[in-house]
């Protein structure tokens, strides 16, 4: 009798702490790029578990998009009220997402959290979050438009020596007549319909000391001489490249690469891997993006900040998974770009790129695209005056001005009403 | 005399060599493609034939962590299911259309028709609101219950000219025999129309199997998602695997190849059924 009564206080206690944790255990929605690389996917569950480890009573549910559906998702679920609690988003998504109130600032969240500092990230990437003297993301991964690659051969061919890449624009123009003829070019511009050439053209001005938009990102700032300057270089370089670049795409350029058709080609440090796969015998070599005589090497930043939504029911446990995944030893570990966390980054970058030190240098001083919540209206803008002046429609200084006038409008237009 | 048809012949021969040529290039570029391995994919010249083919990309398309095997299923399983309902709702619905009087008939009609009309786009944010409010988001039902919103009457139309095209006497003479008006459809019409039904499935089938809208809209769990969406898993924010995509795509032809060889001279036919008569 004595011990079915024992027996009974044990259930029910065991009841009464079984309850007290489901109770207390939360869910946590995560949204992820979908990843290819089945040793990422490896690496991402064991960070999951030790995540799980440190808390036990977050659950994390994992949903991952492929990256030409993630924005329309997220999109439509924000949109819906049904977002998920924590998600990676495009750094020029950022903006947008902030000024829609999708997302929640984090300025509170870094300020107590031991772990999260902005000296700990790359500077670039950490003030692509900034909206309107706001945090909005923490950088999760990066990656720089552009580093110069150039095959080795035909660096040869041309009579060069391959352990001197172009280093000033001058240079990198010269280089490229050089092994330009009927079937070589020195280089293959891309145009195309996404951002890339966005990045190209933005990295040629910031390294000429210029700007898109000037410091509040308030007007438009393309119509001063270095921007002018700097396109009328990208312009220049349409001799030393094959015809075609208006409807080239970023894709294109790096196949005609990889088959040995052109000397050099911009691109970022994550192309390294389709290289090896797709051209295994090329002896190829990366530079730093080329500069002008006067002038820095500053690239463009890409990558992914993560946010939390203002609808998320979990918004602590978001945080703590936020710290979690951007702290130095999983973000080396589950990223597939540029881990963003800097000691991650050269972890990573010894570990998994060739001339490690060029890209970190490069990464270490790229500038982050315009913060403006409509800016794939401001890059279409820009992207059709590229087009003018490569397809001779305008001269660079109308095509400049025209556009400084269409994007201050927009400018002008958007934050009348916001 | 003679002559002259030959040359016509051959013209004639000529053209639909160029027309087929035109229309299996890109089918055979896709096959190429996906039996090269990524050293191969972008050489110059490029060759239509691979030097060193490969089936690496189908045993990577169903390797692991890849979920194409799942999708696949997942996409067998909304289409059939949607083509047997419709199926099932459409045979009586059409029949009815097409033989017995009531009132309102052709207004009732029309407005089945007047359903295709709304662009997908201008019904997919109801739709999503709806299907939230019944908790159906991330269910094949969502998927399996609007596909059934534009494909039910897209089956009554295509039926319901079968179902004109067989002499009415027929059934009238089973009444006559002693048939219950639902034994003369079901033992002699039915048979009848049997062509009309493999022709309805199919279309049915291939419009359910490549959607892609709702099922990027109402799908979030990734072994929920169905072919059309899944298959973007092979595209990534810089680079594609050409050779796994095309190793997919050549995949997900083949059941529409498979039911279009054995029903085409059907699925012909019902699409002009009825294209002459009222």
């Amino acid at each position: 009798m004595k011990k079915q009564f024992l027996l009974g206080v044990v259930l029910l206690l065991v009841i009464c702490l079984l309850g007290v944790a489901s109770a207390q255990e939360v869910t946590l929605k995560v949204w992820l790029m979908k990843q290819a690389e089945v040793e990422l996917i490896k690496a991402q569950e064991e960070a999951l578990a030790e995540f799980q480890k440190l808390y036990p009573d977050i659950n994390v549910e994992f949903t991952v998009f492929p990256y030409n559906e993630y924005r329309d998702k997220l999109l439509i679920a924000a949109a819906a009220g049904n977002p998920p609690d924590v998600s990676v988003i495009d750094q020029i998504w950022n903006p947008e997402f902030a000024a829609a109130g999708f997302v929640i600032p984090l300025d509170d969240y870094v300020t107590q959290s031991p772990n999260v500092k902005k000296e700990n990230y790359f500077s670039g990437a950490w003030e692509s979050a900034v909206f309107q003297e706001k945090l909005y993301g923490i950088p999760f991964d990066v990656g720089v438009w552009a580093l110069n690659y150039y095959n080795k051969d035909i660096f040869r061919n041309a009579g060069l020596d391959p352990e001197k890449p172009p280093v000033t624009w001058d240079e990198f123009y010269e280089m490229g007549s050089k092994m330009t003829s009927e079937q070589q070019w020195g280089t293959a511009l891309y145009v195309g319909s996404g951002d890339a050439v966005q990045c190209i053209v933005d990295a040629l001005i910031f390294s000429n000391g210029g700007s898109v938009l000037n410091q509040d990102f308030r007007k438009c700032t393309l119509d001063q001489p270095p921007a002018i300057e700097a396109l009328k270089y990208f312009k220049k370089l349409q001799s030393i490249n094959p015809s075609g670049e208006v409807a080239r795409t970023e894709e294109d350029s790096f196949q005609l690469f990889t088959a040995g058709k052109i000397g050099m080609f911009w691109y970022g440090e994550w192309g390294q891997d389709t290289i090896n796969a797709r051209a295994p015998e090329m002896d190829w070599a990366l530079a730093n993006f080329p500069r002008p005589a006067e002038g820095k090497s500053i690239g463009t930043f890409g990558g992914w900040n993560m946010v939390i939504y203002q609808q998320a029911t979990q918004k602590d446990a978001a945080w703590k998974f936020i710290e979690f995944w951007t702290s130095k030893e999983i973000n080396e570990k589950v990223s597939s770009l540029t881990p963003a966390n800097i000691e991650a980054a050269q972890a990573f970058l010894n570990q998994k790129r060739k001339f490690p030190e060029v890209v970190f240098q490069q990464l270490s001083t790229a500038l982050y695209r315009p913060i403006f919540p409509r800016y794939p209206d401001l890059a279409e803008i820009q992207r059709n005056a590229t087009t003018n002046i490569l397809l001779d429609q305008k001269s660079v200084e109308e095509a400049l001005k025209d556009a400084t006038k269409e994007i201050d409008a927009l400018l002008d237009e958007y934050y009348a009403n916001h | 005399m003679i002559k002259r048809q030959k040359t016509g012949k051959i013209i004639t021969y000529l053209f639909a060599l160029l027309l087929a040529i035109f229309v299996c290039f890109p089918l055979i570029v896709m096959i190429s493609m996906s039996l090269k391995a990524p050293d191969e994919q972008f050489t110059y010249p490029p060759h239509l034939i691979p030097q060193h083919p490969t089936l690496n990309n189908y045993f990577q398309v169903f390797g692991q962590g890849s979920m194409f095997a799942k999708y696949f299923s997942n996409s067998l399983l909304v289409a059939s299911v949607s083509t047997l309902i419709v199926l099932g709702v459409a045979i009586f619905s059409s029949y009815g259309y097409a033989r017995m009087n009531f009132p309102g008939k052709n207004f009732l009609f029309i407005l089945l028709l007047l359903s295709q009309l709304f662009p997908l786009a201008a019904i997919i944010v109801p739709l999503y609101r709806i299907m939230g409010n019944l908790k159906l988001i991330d269910t094949y039902l969502s998927l399996i219950i609007s596909y059934l919103a534009f494909s039910v009457p897209v089956g009554v139309w295509l039926l319901r000219s079968f179902f004109l095209g067989v002499p009415q006497e027929l059934e009238e003479a089973a009444l006559i025999d002693g048939c219950t008006r639902f034994q003369a459809f079901w033992k002699i019409v039915i048979p009848l129309v049997r062509p009309g039904m493999g022709a309805t499935a199919a279309y049915v089938f291939f419009l359910t199997w490549q959607e892609f809208m709702f099922a990027l809209t109402f799908i979030n769990s990734e072994s929920k998602r169905t072919l059309p969406v899944g298959i973007f898993d092979f595209v990534g924010q810089y680079e594609t695997n050409w050779g796994n995509l095309m190793a997919a795509s050549i995949l997900v032809c083949i059941p529409v190849f498979v039911i279009f060889f054995f029903i085409q001279k059907q699925l012909v036919a019902g699409l002009t059924e009825g294209a002459v008569k009222g």
